[in-house]
């Protein structure tokens, strides 16, 4: 491998890992809100790459289909959070756990009944021939999910950092009962979690299905591997998950240059035994004494 | 899990003639199902007893371990290639085909339990639905040896010396008394002082390791237990179908299992049979009648996936106790109004 | 002069920069009663977390009969005699009484998985005898006649007198108990005692946490007192209960300060804050038992009693984390009782959380705006209150100066004094009719203690409602208006807070407990 390749390798990861590190955000933010790894967070990201591929194929602008296919997803985040996980919130962790579970494979299900299982494209937000970069062929489309990737970790430090309810979420994951205290409800936080965490994984989903088509099951790979990356940065930070999304992604693309294509998803799953063997507390985090 | 359908497992639950009683009444059933389910049923009912096997295995981890697997297709999966391909690639004997892959199913969840064994319960879950998935590519990627995506045929069905066993009834009486059997084994083990320590790790880990107990041993050897009996389930099913492909040992058959072991209850090593049961004869029940709502055939294994998923979580969110559990409610009620 | 059991030796553990166990040494000799006293916080638990395996000690080494134990894991440490209770109950809430008592009898050792499956006769006959020892073991804490009910229906003084059980069945050496008799009725209390001192009389060595002094008076040879995370005084219970130093860091110095205190009850208004006959259960303790209190606009009241009192929980419920099971809590003429917390907080009421509550990855300035949360809506926020929160986090670094070096730092990096001097000016953040505070000295230096009584006093001058909890009696009372003394749940008497800080009831109440 020469060190263009190297480069070009480099370069899709880094993009790759952006769209893993936004998977990964909305994994961290509703687990620390809710208390539950959510299962169906690749299927929300299947719901936006499916509406907006049908919605272009039935004749509807392309960034039109992409902006309803968000907000579909996100809608259909809220949903999961009113109608399954809330009424069961009391019910302990494995049930809330299997619920999730449930929850994917209904979606997956619908998903299939709307859309059949034959796989749909969506043609790509940036068209023409790959740009040469000092030797290096990169697709226009890795610019624009890179550059998506960057305008959203934008919003969601300006989200975090400068507005009340960006603090009010993250006072909301770090401290439940002392946020109470301040005011700040936890069902609407709840709520505002996987608001968040599937419109992210809606753009995830319109970003992703011009370059891998869009099929009713792509939801299970694509979530495990943002699963992948909320562990390596520890599951409770915003920054950790990012940095552990991008890490998952060049890390990827590099160890995809050296086994076989097929074994390529198999990766993910290698490096997630390894960091609980090494790290259990993630990559990026301390771990801190529990209170007995 | 603390939930509030956690049923207290206490002496005396049962008199003995009762027990008796129960369990002459299924003796008889099963001994004479073949007869009156006609074979369409009676291959529904070899299905199930398979299906059983894998389901008891979950139940004890799920229940009496508290760790969600979504494995256990894998398991399954393992069990039935591994009998596939020594009885075509090798032509073992199918009787030690299977040993074999109890013994491989073992090994490659010692080793997945051991990197696991001290995640917590969202992390192992998640782990288990990695391995699943690189179980499948591995299926898929290895052709020479698996059929690839096409799968294997030519499993030969089991054996007694001359006299193979064909005929749906046969496998009908076959199936049900391996189940039984390791139903009784598993209701021996849940109740021993191996049970209780598991359980106690499920309730505390803090205090039974206090207490003197590896708590990571144990939920290794939970692990294992869980994927032995999906191994020997899933080589069972290869031998009874004669034909195995990975399309049956994906993430669906995975949250099927869960989805059994949750209806029946995971309080009882008894909700998995019942879980098995109630949820085939369901789908048995929607592949004949939605169709007749439906209209057109294609939606049906997307009805099924749906239905599989609705009923996930309304079990969670009305009876997370499963229908043992509501059982067990119902009699505890009743018991406290007399 | 009996032999060494136990021995700490140079023990180190810290958490971040909390040091919990501070370098210390002590030994706990063969058939004695080995008390570790000392306030909230002081690191009792984690002393018991490093020697039963549950946290590595950064330095140091703990030898039991003479070997390290420093490495060997929980399970191990068990398994060679030492076994504890827990302070928060652990019982097997999936198991009737005499399996959990069976899941610690060791006489299974050799049974394989096999062997279970099979039910072999060997393996029935060991599960008899499993049986009964656990029944003896039952026998021995009175709760023979509860075996076969589930753990759940126990009641919590039982569940306590089963975890000794459960402990007693690894046959231990060495018994740690955490606080067992926190959260028990007087008479449960004098069977505990019992039982502790049947079973020295049996020669088990026993090492306990215990926060009522009197009862440690009547149990132990030997008491080590620590605060800090250091040992600050040792010696048989009646060198302790002359020492100075440990009555001081029970009830708190008194504050050399002269407070400007209110001397007569405001009337004529109806109080702010009224409770009528306020019961509180806590899972199976019955917490409070039947409060009245009133809190009038502009007064500093103080709620004072030692640990386990019910303290926390009366704040508590006054603010909506817990919901009584009967009473009636009145705030601005408004029934309020079991009205969430964040609706309350909405209402003009702020508990400022024991043990400070901060949001670790926020910033100072983030923490304080977030206290203003209550002041902002859904729809936005109009200018003139944007700008009039930012006079008052302006006004908040006025207050606590330190606040406002450190303004850009992560809250959960600064020292307890400033989280502390934090989380009350986030509480003020919210303009509170009525501030609560949850022990705010709790962990704290007597330098950094006067500093926020200070400002509380400030704080009462410029005519904020202030209802504060404090175990630290002396500076409280030296500072309120008006106090309640409360004890095992009761108020047992209330008073103008002048009069009280010579009363020697106080002293009693806090060393005496029961």
């Amino acid at each position: 491998m020469d060190i263009t390749d190297l480069f070009q390798l480099l370069f899709s990861g880094l993009s790759v890992g952006g769209i893993y590190a936004l998977i990964a955000v909305g994994f961290v933010t509703i687990y620390n809100v809710n208390g539950v790894i959510n299962f169906a967070q690749g299927e929300f990201v299947m719901i936006a790459a499916m509406t907006a591929a049908s919605l272009v194929s039935a004749g509807t602008p392309l960034w039109i289909s992409a902006v309803i296919a968000v907000i579909v997803a996100a809608l259909v985040g809220v949903l999961v959070q009113r109608l399954a996980l809330h009424p069961a919130r009391l019910n302990g962790d494995v049930v809330l756990l299997i619920i999730t579970i449930g929850v994917s494979t209904l979606l997956r299900g619908l998903a299939l009944m709307i859309w059949g299982s034959n796989p749909k494209t969506l043609p790509p937000f940036m068209k023409g021939e790959p740009v040469n970069v000092l030797e290096i062929v990169i697709p226009r489309q890795d610019f624009f999910i890179a550059g998506i990737a960057v305008v959203m970790m934008v919003l969601l430090f300006l989200f975090f950092e400068k507005t009340m309810l960006g603090s009010a979420l993250r006072a909301c994951m770090m401290n439940r009962e002392v946020s109470r205290l301040l005011g700040i409800f936890p069902n609407r936080m709840a709520l505002l979690s996987f608001l968040l965490g599937a419109a992210l994984a809606g753009v995830v989903g319109i970003s992703v299905a011009p370059v891998s088509l869009a099929t009713y099951d792509m939801g299970l790979l694509i979530g495990l591997k943002g699963f992948v990356a909320a562990v390596l940065g520890g599951l409770v930070s915003i920054p950790g998950a990012v940095l552990g999304g991008i890490l998952l992604g060049v890390l990827e693309s590099l160890g995809a240059g050296l086994v076989s294509s097929g074994y390529k998803d198999a990766i993910a799953f290698l490096i997630l035994l390894v960091v609980m063997v090494i790290r259990p507390q993630g990559i990026f985090r301390v771990k801190s004494g529990k209170r007995v | 899990m603390e939930n509030r359908n956690e049923v207290k497992m206490l002496p005396n639950d049962l008199t003995i003639t009762k027990r008796i009683g129960y369990s002459l009444f299924v003796m008889v059933f099963l001994l004479f199902a073949p007869l009156l389910l006609g074979s369409y049923f009676t291959g529904m009912f070899v299905l199930m007893g398979i299906y059983t096997i894998a389901a008891v295995g979950l139940t004890l981890l799920m229940g009496y371990a508290g760790l969600v697997s979504l494995a256990q297709a894998s398991f399954w999966g393992i069990g039935s290639y591994v009998t596939g391909i020594a009885t075509t690639h090798f032509e073992w004997n199918i009787w030690l085909s299977i040993m074999l892959a109890i013994i491989v199913s073992a090994v490659v969840a010692g080793i997945l339990g051991f990197v696991t064994r001290n995640m917590e319960g969202h992390y192992f879950t998640l782990a288990t639905l990695g391995f699943g998935i690189v179980l499948n590519i591995i299926l898929v990627e290895e052709g020479d040896w698996t059929g690839g995506s096409s799968g294997m045929t030519g499993i030969p069905s089991l054996s007694f010396l001359e006299y193979s066993i064909n005929s749906e009834t046969a496998w009908f009486y076959l199936i049900w008394a391996v189940t039984i059997l390791v139903l009784l084994l598993f209701r021996n083990l849940v109740h021993s002082n191996w049970g209780r320590n598991l359980r106690s790790i499920h309730s505390s880990s803090l205090a039974s390791s206090a207490m003197g107990i590896n708590t990571g041993r144990f939920r290794l050897q939970a692990f294992i237990l869980s994927a032995v009996t999906g191994g020997l389930s899933g080589a069972l099913y290869s031998s009874y179908m004669g034909f195995i492909s990975p399309a049956v040992f994906n993430f669906e058959m995975s949250i099927k299992f869960v989805l059994m072991v949750v209806v029946g209850g995971l309080v009882s090593i008894w909700g998995a049979v019942i879980g098995v049961v109630v949820v085939m004869l369901l789908v048995e029940f929607l592949r004949d009648y939605l169709p007749l709502i439906f209209h057109h055939s294609s939606a049906a294994g997307a009805i099924e996936i749906i239905f599989f998923g609705l009923l996930l979580i309304i079990m969670m969110i009305y009876m997370p106790g499963g229908i043992v559990g509501a059982i067990e409610n119902l009699r505890m009620k009743w018991r406290g109004e007399q | 002069m009996s032999e060494i059991l136990l021995e700490f030796d140079h023990v180190i553990k810290t958490f971040g920069g909390v040091t919990a166990v501070n370098d210390n040494t002590f030994q706990v000799k063969s058939g004695q009663v080995v008390a570790l006293i000392g306030p909230n916080g002081a690191g009792k638990t984690s002393t018991f977390n490093c020697i039963t395996g549950m946290y590595s000690p950064n330095s140091g080494e703990i030898r039991f009969q003479g070997k390290n134990i420093i490495n060997l894991k929980p399970h191990q440490i068990a398994n060679i005699g030492i076994s504890r209770t827990f302070q928060n109950l652990q019982i097997f809430n999936n198991m009737s009484v005499v399996e959990n008592v069976m899941v610690a009898v060791k006489k299974h050792q050799k049974s394989s998985l096999l062997s279970s499956m099979l039910q072999l006769p060997s393996m029935k006959k060991t599960e008899r005898e499993v049986r009964e020892i656990a029944l003896q073991k039952l026998e021995l804490v009175g709760l023979k006649r509860k075996a076969f009910t589930a753990a759940t229906d126990l009641s919590f003084g039982e569940q306590r007198l089963l975890e000794i059980a459960r402990s007693l069945a690894l046959n231990p050496e060495l018994l740690l108990l955490d606080e067992p008799m926190s959260g028990l009725s007087g008479d449960e209390v004098k069977r505990m005692v019992d039982l502790i001192l049947n079973l020295k009389e049996s020669g088990l060595t026993i090492f306990l946490i215990e926060h009522d002094l009197s009862t440690v008076m009547k149990l132990s040879d030997h008491v080590i007192v620590l605060e800090f995370g250091s040992i600050i005084a040792e010696g048989t219970p009646e060198e302790v209960w002359q020492n100075e130093r440990v009555i001081e860091a029970y009830i708190g110095k008194g504050n050399d300060r002269q407070y400007k205190q209110n001397d007569v009850i405001q009337k004529g208004h109806p109080p702010l804050l009224q409770l009528e006959n306020i019961h509180t259960y806590r899972g199976n303790i019955h917490a409070l038992k039947g409060i009245d209190l009133s809190v009038h606009t502009g007064e500093l009241v103080a709620i004072i009693g030692a640990n386990g009192a019910g303290k926390s929980t009366l704040l508590g419920t006054i603010a909506g984390q817990f919901s009584p099971r009967q009473g009636i809590i009145r705030f601005e003429n408004d029934e309020i009782q079991g009205t969430p917390a964040e609706l309350l907080a909405h209402k003009g009421m702020n508990l400022v959380p024991e043990r400070r509550g901060m949001f670790s990855e926020l910033t100072v300035e983030e923490s304080l705006r977030l206290g203003a949360f209550n002041r902002y809506s859904f729809t936005g926020i109009s200018r003139r209150e944007l700008r009039k929160i930012n006079e008052d986090i302006e006004q908040m670094y006025n207050l606590f100066p330190r606040l406002r070096e450190r303004r850009k730092q992560l809250s959960g990096t600064m020292s307890g004094g400033e989280q502390q001097m934090l989380a009350i000016a986030r509480g003020l953040m919210s303009n509170p009719k009525l501030l609560m505070l949850d022990e705010p000295s709790l962990g704290l230096a007597p330098l950094i203690v006067k500093e926020i009584f200070d400002t509380l006093n400030q704080l009462k001058q410029m005519g904020t409602t202030i209802l504060l909890v404090e175990q630290n009696a002396r500076a409280a009372l030296s500072l309120a208006d008006r106090a309640y003394v409360l004890e095992n749940g009761s108020i047992k008497f209330e008073g103008m807070a002048r009069d009280l800080i010579h009363d020697k009831r106080i002293q009693d109440a806090y060393l005496s407990g029961h």
